[in-house]
This record gives structure tokens, C-alpha cells and sequence, in this order.
């Protein structure tokens, strides 16, 4: 079991097959509409002006795979005013169903969108880090599932060594609200954060 | 978010306007006296019908009711646990105050225990409105939602009030009846004002506040004034026009004229309360969180 987890995932590769996302309904046997991984497509762009007068277009398209990041300082478990929603020894953030109230007030709160109303207990639900698997030193679903190797997980210290800082990338939310044990290496296309020139276009997927 | 919170719409406009009642009518009986406090009796009962309605409200929102208890398990950290304590607080210093004023032992402890119930009101919406400040909802994450929940303290309290004892007014001319229900309307008026001023405060603020557009390309203002445009007007025009029939039979009544007025004061009410849920609607619509 790791000490600190975190998550990996290179957007310069990934390319959006959403097999993590499948991986972790069917591992965690979700209900329909409750995705505790989500892959974003975020595109945008136009036309631009060269120097020579001519217009040429900047259009562009890239994926982000977002599951809980078992934040630092995780807004949903500050939230929470049952302390069902809290962090264990490891930093893993997870769900107490026996205290959940089922009041959504994680869900308002989450930059992630991480916690999911899980409808059918009245209480809420989120990624728990395949923390069966990892006692099993198995990854979790969605990092074994990926075909590309984009997702990968590890000791925060180690990731960071390896990856070094996170980008600071458009859609992600500013970190420093959260501090996300998630570190994310750009692809040619990215845009920085806020910059605002795109938006998620598959919003009914996410 | 459309219309999925309606249990919150109505345990917050139900829980301010107890707050609002109780404030409205406590300053009336300081300043308008014994005549004043006999139009007014039962003022804490009202309160505490309208606070615990409001709370029965709020159960509908959750998913596990049964694991309500553990809500209180958070108040270091969780303004929604603070705020369950205290409209829990407020109502039951509600009926501390309805024990002590009407059980001959206890009437001395009757003016520290309204004194507390005015605290934990105010406290209470305050509270409340913290609830809403969340750093992640840009367009709840400004003053505008502490403005909304004392306007809405204020102008529906008042109302309450102001009806409370006009229905209680024998309507007979006479200085030892028009004097306190005139001490009453003025004040009714006067906090009135300041409710729909608040209101009028918050509106641009909120707007301004939920311009931002999230990475889903989502506005908070803009969904309120594409789709929500005709709601959010009506809200708008309900409340002003709610107001203005009040202050109609409010003048009527220091005039000494009870006449033909009782529908159209039930009416004022019903239509600011009309404005008031719209509105409360449309601060729900504008939960847009900002990142995934």
C-alpha cells in the first residue's frame, strides 16, 4: 500500500478512448449516470491572422482524465458536515456510507467533480483509489486499463521526481484551492489555465 | 439544478422569514409598548411554525434522513453543520421564549431568553448565507447571498408582522389602538424598505458575480437571463408590486382604516412570497462550479 498516492496522466498521449472510465464502472459496478472517472474533451480555437495578411485556423482538441485527485486540502471533506467524507491514514479520500446524509453539498463544492450521488443507497459515492487492489499491490482499474499508458499512479514524491510539477492546463481549476495529489503533463496543444479559448465539449459524457 | 432543490427554497425562505418575523416584531413591542405586544401575542409561536416548517423542509433534500444526527459531526470545519445548529438553537429558544412568557414561573427569564433567540436568528441567516459562499461557485461567492437571505429576512418578516397584527386589530378608531398598530406598520414599513433595498442591492451583485464562464462553457448569469429570463423578471415585478400593496394597507392602517383590506394585505403577502421562491429558484440555477 502506498503511503501517499497520486495520480499521473499525460495528456500528450491519451487519446480519449475512455477505457479508464469503463474499467472503473465495471470494477466498481456503477450505476448509469455515476462515473467516478470522467474523460473530458476540451476543444476549441478559430481563425487567425498571419503576418501576411492571409487567415489561417488554431483549432484544437485534447482529453483529460479526471477521477477523484485525493486532494491535500479536499474542499469536499472540509465541506462535509458529517465527516463521512474524509481522508484515511494514506490521503485516500473516501465515503463513510454510515454517516453520508446524502445532502450533495460535496458535489456543489467540488472543482473535480469527484463525489457522485449514488441514488439508489441515498448516500453519496467517489473514487476510492481501487484501494482493494492497491492492498492486493494490484493499480487500479482505470491505471491497468489504459491502453496508451497516459494514466499512471505512484508515491506522490516518486511521480513528482519522475514528471516533475504539474501543468497548470486548461480545464483544470486553479490547484491551488484543492492542492490535487494529481500531476498532469501537457500535450502540443494545451492551453494554460483559464485561458479560456475552448470549453469541455462532451458535457453530457462528464 | 433546475427545480431539484426545492426542499432548500423552502427551508431557507421559510427559516428567514421566521428570523425576519421575530426581529420585526420584538423592536415593534420594544418601541410600541403593552399594545403593541397584545396585537403582536403569539409572535414566537408564529416564528416557530414558520422555522420548523422550514427544517421539515430541509429533510426532503437529503438522500439518508436517518443519518441526519451525524450532521453536527462537522462544526470545526462545515458552515451546513453550523447552520443545522443554529436553526436547531433558534427553534428551540423559540420555544423557551413561548414557555417563559406564558407560564407565570419562568416570565422573568422571558427578556435574556428573546434576547438570545434575536441573536441566534441573525446568526442563523448569517450562517445560512456562508453555506452558499462556497470559493468553488463564483456567482454564490459574493456578498449578493448574504444581501438575498436578510432581504429576504427582512421583507417577508415584515410582512409577517405587519399582517400578524393587522388581523389582530380590532380596527375600532381610537388613539389606544391606532397608536400601536401605527408604531407597528412603521416599523413593518421601514424593515420592509430595507429588505427590497437589499434585494435591489443584490441582483447586480449576483449578476455581476456569476458572469464568469466555466470550462463547460456555462454562465451563471447567462443561464439566468437566456432560459430564466421570464421567471427572473416576474421575481422582480412580484416583489415590488407584493411591497407596494403592502404599503398600501400599512398606510391604510395608521389612517385608522381596516375596511376592505384584509384579501388585498393577504394578497401583498402571497405575491412578495411568490417573489421570493422565484428568486430563490433562480439562486439555486446559478450553482456553476468552476474547473471540470
Amino acid at each position: 500500500m502506498l503511503k501517499h498516492p497520486a495520480f499521473h496522466i499525460d495528456v500528450g498521449t491519451c487519446t480519449g478512448c475512455k477505457t479508464c472510465m469503463i474499467a472503473c464502472k465495471d470494477k466498481n459496478d456503477l450505476a448509469d449516470g455515476v462515473k467516478w472517472r470522467r474523460v473530458s474533451e476540451y476543444a476549441g480555437g478559430g481563425w487567425v491572422k498571419r503576418t501576411d495578411g492571409t487567415v489561417t485556423q488554431d483549432v484544437f482538441a485534447y482529453y483529460i482524465s479526471v477521477s477523484c485527485n485525493h486532494c491535500e486540502d479536499p474542499i469536499c471533506v472540509s465541506v462535509c458536515p458529517t465527516t463521512a467524507m474524509h481522508k484515511d491514514e494514506s490521503g485516500i479520500v473516501l465515503v463513510d456510507t454510515t454517516k453520508c446524509i446524502g445532502c450533495h453539498y460535496c458535489e456543489w463544492a467540488c472543482p473535480y467533480r469527484a463525489p457522485q450521488y449514488n441514488a439508489a443507497a441515498g448516500v453519496m459515492s467517489k473514487c476510492n483509489f481501487c484501494i482493494d487492489y492497491q492492498r492486493e499491490g494490484k493499480p487500479p482499474a482505470c491505471v491497468a486499463a489504459c491502453p496508451t499508458r497516459s494514466l499512471t499512479f505512484g508515491e506522490y514524491d516518486d511521480l513528482k521526481k519522475r514528471f516533475g510539477e504539474s501543468a497548470l492546463m486548461a480545464p483544470l481549476p486553479d490547484p491551488s484551492i484543492t492542492k490535487p495529489n494529481l500531476f498532469v503533463t501537457p500535450g502540443r496543444t494545451a492551453k494554460p489555465m483559464g485561458s479560456g479559448n475552448g470549453s469541455i465539449s462532451n458535457p453530457e459524457e462528464v | 439544478m433546475v427545480g431539484s432543490e426545492w426542499p432548500l427554497v423552502y427551508f431557507t425562505i421559510l427559516v428567514q422569514m421566521s428570523v425576519g418575523l421575530l426581529i420585526v416584531s420584538e423592536v415593534a413591542c420594544l418601541t410600541g409598548g403593552a399594545a403593541a405586544r397584545d396585537l403582536l401575542r403569539g409572535r414566537e409561536s408564529f416564528s416557530f411554525v414558520l422555522g420548523a416548517v422550514g427544517l421539515a423542509f430541509s429533510f426532503g433534500h437529503l438522500g439518508s434522513p436517518m443519518h441526519s444526527p451525524f450532521a453536527l459531526f462537522n462544526l470545526a470545519h462545515s458552515w451546513l453543520s453550523r447552520e443545522i445548529l443554529c436553526t436547531s438553537i433558534f427553534l428551540a429558544s423559540l420555544v423557551a421564549l413561548a414557555i417563559t412568557r406564558y407560564t407565570a414561573t419562568f416570565k422573568a427569564f422571558a427578556r435574556p431568553v428573546a434576547v438570545v433567540a434575536f441573536v441566534v436568528g441573525l446568526a442563523t441567516v448569517y450562517v445560512m448565507s456562508q453555506v452558499y459562499m462556497i470559493v468553488t461557485v463564483p456567482a454564490w461567492n459574493s456578498p449578493a447571498t448574504l444581501l438575498n437571505f436578510v432581504g429576504a429576512a427582512l421583507l417577508l418578516g415584515s410582512l409577517a408582522a405587519g399582517l400578524l397584527a393587522y388581523f389582530r386589530w380590532p380596527g375600532e378608531d381610537g388613539a389606544e389602538t391606532r397608536t400601536p398598530i401605527a408604531c407597528i406598520m412603521s416599523l413593518a414599513l421601514l424593515f420592509a424598505g430595507l429588505g427590497l433595498l437589499a434585494k435591489f442591492i443584490e441582483i447586480p451583485i449576483s449578476l455581476f458575480a456569476g458572469l464568469e464562464t466555466n470550462a463547460r462553457g456555462v454562465s451563471a448569469t447567462a443561464a439566468v437571463l437566456t432560459d430564466g429570463l421570464g421567471p427572473y423578471v416576474l421575481q422582480i415585478v412580484l416583489l415590488i408590486v407584493g411591497t407596494a400593496l403592502f404599503v398600501y394597507v400599512a398606510n391604510a392602517a395608521m389612517r385608522g382604516n381596516k375596511a376592505v383590506l384584509s384579501m388585498v394585505g393577504i394578497g401583498a403577502f402571497l405575491i412578495t412570497l411568490a417573489g421570493e421562491v422565484l428568486g430563490r429558484f433562480a439562486f439555486f440555477d446559478m450553482h456553476v462550479l468552476i474547473g471540470l
